[in-house]
């Protein structure tokens, strides 16, 4: 067989499209994880009544931790919480007849859970335990990330829709060159008495060799860039790990749908310029 | 074998055929003479089914071609061998996988008349692609690949068009030897009488187009 000019292109269509949506895709990836640490960083303060002491609120972190969500739970020691804020603020500690802190619990949540719908129900239920006198959250800041994380999943989603339209749409107008290109020996071939169906896999063959062609070219070129990554790079805020994890997964999600895409648009391309000639 | 009765064919507003009618007998050598542009090459193509007539009957063997599915068009044409006129070899193959494309692609194990390479002296470019061979050559393959399979008809279009004269008496002299031999029965197109032994078929062909 001879070269086939198209079949080139089409082959550096697909090795661009998984490395530009791969790429892409895990800098998306890799900022949305550190948005998420960033949002499950944000604590909710359980304080307990004066009167409780360090055995029953050592009893309900314990139980705080065992709840849906809950990744880490520290308890605040009245006496720690008291010497910490007389040296804050220099304050004499002879002004105070009695340590007014309370025994108090840091809780903190995973990202999902890590939002105001959440935070009133849990507050709400834990509300009603006898120990506990006040609940408190910083409301404006969990608004706050969870809108900015909203609109930036929203972004990117929109974003990648669009990517993946415009990308099947080039797949679409290549496969149409490939097709148009041979639609002359493809006819000849329908005079010579062979089928259509024939004619079909042959043309599956032309644009699914390349396809496989390049994905087996990208792994190489992955295994490349991880290791360019690793040893020269960094971007920042993205952790090399969460890249290179998520650079994995998004490898191989693109690989499969440069592979659906080709046999989509090449289905879509036969059935619309093939003719029963 | 092959018969047409009253058939009409009209591009756009140009009336190729009008009531064209005639018949071809079984084992013989036929040919429609006809300046260019007059239909030849349309009743070639209504005969593998290429093209539909507007109304008449095409018989072919003992179908009518417009009444069959394309499929049946299709399976038609695995008897035919067709020369065309504008030769047609598929680019990205050898000649010899031109000429075996027509048995590889549909699973049959046909005799090949190896002769015929010799008697057109093709042999030493079978493993040549097309761009690699003059017009001459591709046109002595494209005859190759018509009638080496034995086909009960071929159906050549313009098959001389491109070679020399040498050439053509060689071709025509290979026609009359498979029709002779192996009763194989020719439909020639061409825009002069190719030889005085050849079937004149009668079509009345527009000739004032």
């Amino acid at each position: 067989m001879k070269k086939d000019n198209v079949g080139i292109a089409f082959f550096f269509v697909v090795i661009a499209f998984v490395l530009t949506m791969s790429i892409l895709m895990s800098i998306f990836l890799g900022i949305n994880r550190y948005m998420l640490e960033k949002k499950s960083n944000i604590p909710m303060y359980v304080f307990c009544l004066p009167t409780a002491d360090r055995a029953s609120v050592e009893a309900l972190a314990n139980k705080l931790e065992q709840k849906n969500g809950v990744i880490k739970v520290t308890i605040i020691d009245k006496q720690q919480a008291f010497k910490e804020m007389v040296n804050k603020f220099s304050i004499d500690k002879s002004l105070f007849d009695k340590n007014p802190f309370p025994y108090s619990i840091e809780l903190f949540f995973q990202p999902g859970y890590t939002n105001i719908k959440h935070f009133k129900e849990f507050r709400k239920n834990l509300s009603k335990n006898s120990i506990v006198s006040d609940i408190r959250y910083p409301e404006k800041i969990l608004l706050d990330t969870q809108q900015v994380f909203s609109k930036m999943l929203v972004l990117s989603e929109v974003l990648f829709f669009i990517l993946y339209a415009v990308e099947f749409v080039v797949f679409i107008s290549i496969i149409t060159v490939l097709y148009s290109h041979k639609k002359h020996d493809f006819n000849t071939l329908k005079f010579l008495g062979i089928r259509r169906l024939k004619i079909l896999s042959m043309f599956l063959k032309r644009t699914l060799l390349p396809a496989l062609s390049a994905s087996a070219a990208s792994v190489i070129l992955i295994i490349a860039i991880y290791f360019l990554y690793d040893k020269y790079a960094n971007i920042y805020y993205i952790n090399k790990e969460l890249f290179k994890s998520s650079l994995k997964m998004t490898f191989a999600l693109n690989v499969v749908v440069g592979l659906i895409f080709t046999l989509f648009a090449s289905f879509f391309v036969f059935l619309v310029n093939d003719e029963k000639v | 074998m092959v018969e047409f009765i009253e058939v009409v064919k009209t591009f756009g507003k140009n009336r190729v055929l009008d009531g064209v009618n005639f018949r071809i007998a079984s084992n013989t050598i036929n040919q429609i003479v006809g300046d260019q542009s007059t239909g030849k090459s349309t009743i070639l193509k209504m005969i593998y089914g290429a093209v539909k007539p507007d109304s008449g009957y095409i018989r072919v063997f003992d179908s009518n071609v417009s009444d069959l599915s394309y499929s049946g068009v299709v399976l038609l044409r695995r008897y035919i061998g067709i020369i065309f006129e504008d030769i047609r070899l598929i680019k990205d193959l050898t000649v010899k996988e031109n000429i075996s494309v027509v048995t590889k692609m549909t699973k049959r194990n046909l005799y090949i008349s190896e002769d015929i390479f010799d008697r057109l002296s093709i042999g030493y470019l079978l493993d040549k692609y097309p761009e690699e061979l003059s017009l001459s050559e591709q046109s002595l393959v494209n005859i190759a690949r018509g009638i080496v399979f034995n086909f009960p008809l071929v159906l050549a279009d313009e098959p001389l068009r491109y070679l020399s004269l040498q050439y053509k008496q060689r071709v025509i002299e290979l026609f009359k030897f498979l029709n002779k031999e192996k009763g194989i029965t020719f439909l020639i197109t061409s825009q002069s009488v190719l030889d005085e032994e050849f079937n004149i078929v009668d079509v009345n062909l527009n000739e004032k187009r």
